[in-house]
């Protein structure tokens, strides 16, 4: 139960952050150079590697178990709930769907003609720099979830999964991006990192959970009928705004 | 946008709220499990009472917000 949601939930997320890192790149390589692209996305998966490198050993063995889940668990929470703050929104229409898309036809907008010589600084930094927050974010997110010993080979098995598919959807050029229902991914991951968060948070306090793994589905559970409450308050809520006379709202 | 700002943005979310209200509830399950102490009712349950103020935590952080955004 366990293996199954962390490798769902790891590759899910990797996978979404790739995408968002793949409009970057594809913009910067459709509107300059291809080469200037790949170099600025090349260097940044470097610094990536060895972010990952060092973070993950140093987080994960100098730790005592509890404090360890209880770090792990809080990082989990502030992304997971995070995800799900905006997945409510969107939900709810209060916020605009998320689209991978959407982002290539803005970074592609916002880059100008390439330079006709020489090399191209501008595309190599915004390639650099779109990589590198979207990898951060991975890292961050792959080394909670294998926090616990027994969650490293799905939660790192999900990851490599989710870099194949990326690479996949990029070797197929941008046209899938339009097809990708991010804002319900977004709002599933939002579910599966708040569930395994509270999950760990909770055994770093010292708490057994009384079904052990099949916990976590429980807690999921709550989580997607509170989301949905919110969810529908917020409709509510928007509803009303909407129906106000100019100058109430 | 700043790369500093948009790693604040990565580590710590869009609002200041959520992250504090994570903290607030992570921080009263702290003082609950050290008055109900670690092996009474704590061990089994306190994790659904985790799970209720992080849920609060999140309600209090959308009930904030009245306009549409991005």
């Amino acid at each position: 139960m366990a293996f199954v949601l962390t490798l769902v939930g790891a590759m899910l997320a990797v996978a979404l952050e790739l995408l968002e890192a793949l409009a970057i790149v594809l913009a910067v390589a459709v509107s300059r150079r291809t080469r200037d692209a790949v170099i600025g996305a090349a260097a940044a998966v470097a610094v990536c590697a060895v972010a990952g490198v060092l973070l993950g050993p140093v987080l994960l063995n100098r730790l005592a178990t509890e404090p360890l889940e209880l770090v792990i668990g809080v990082a989990l929470l502030l992304f997971g709930l995070e995800w799900l703050r905006k997945g409510v929104l969107r939900l709810a229409g209060r916020r605009s769907r998320s689209s991978a898309y959407d982002e290539y036809l803005e970074e592609r907008d916002a880059l100008d003609a390439p330079p006709v010589d020489g090399t191209d600084w501008a595309a190599r930094t915004v390639a650099f720099k779109g990589v590198l927050l979207e990898g951060l974010e991975v890292i961050l997110i792959v080394t909670a979830l294998a926090g616990p010993t027994s969650a490293r080979t799905p939660a790192l098995l999900g990851a490599g999964l989710a870099v194949a598919l990326t690479v996949a959807v990029g070797l197929l050029l941008h046209r899938p991006l339009r097809r990708v229902p991010e804002a319900e991914l977004k709002y599933a991951v939002g579910i599966l990192l708040s569930t395994f968060g509270t999950f760990f948070a909770a055994e770093g306090l010292g708490v057994s959970w009384p079904l052990d793994d099949a916990s976590l589905l429980l807690v999921a559970g709550i989580y997607v009928l509170a989301s949905q409450v919110m969810v529908r308050r917020l409709r509510v809520g928007a509803g009303r705004l909407a129906e106000q006379p100019a100058g109430v709202a | 946008m700043t790369f500093l700002h948009q790693l604040r943005l990565l580590l710590l979310g869009e609002t200041r709220s959520l992250p504090l209200g994570v903290a607030a509830a992570v921080g009263i399950a702290v003082v609950v499990r050290e008055i109900a102490g670690p092996d009474g009712w704590w061990r089994h349950g306190g994790g659904y009472l985790l799970l209720a103020l992080l849920l609060g935590a999140l309600w209090l952080t959308l009930s904030g917000r009245t306009s549409p955004g991005r």
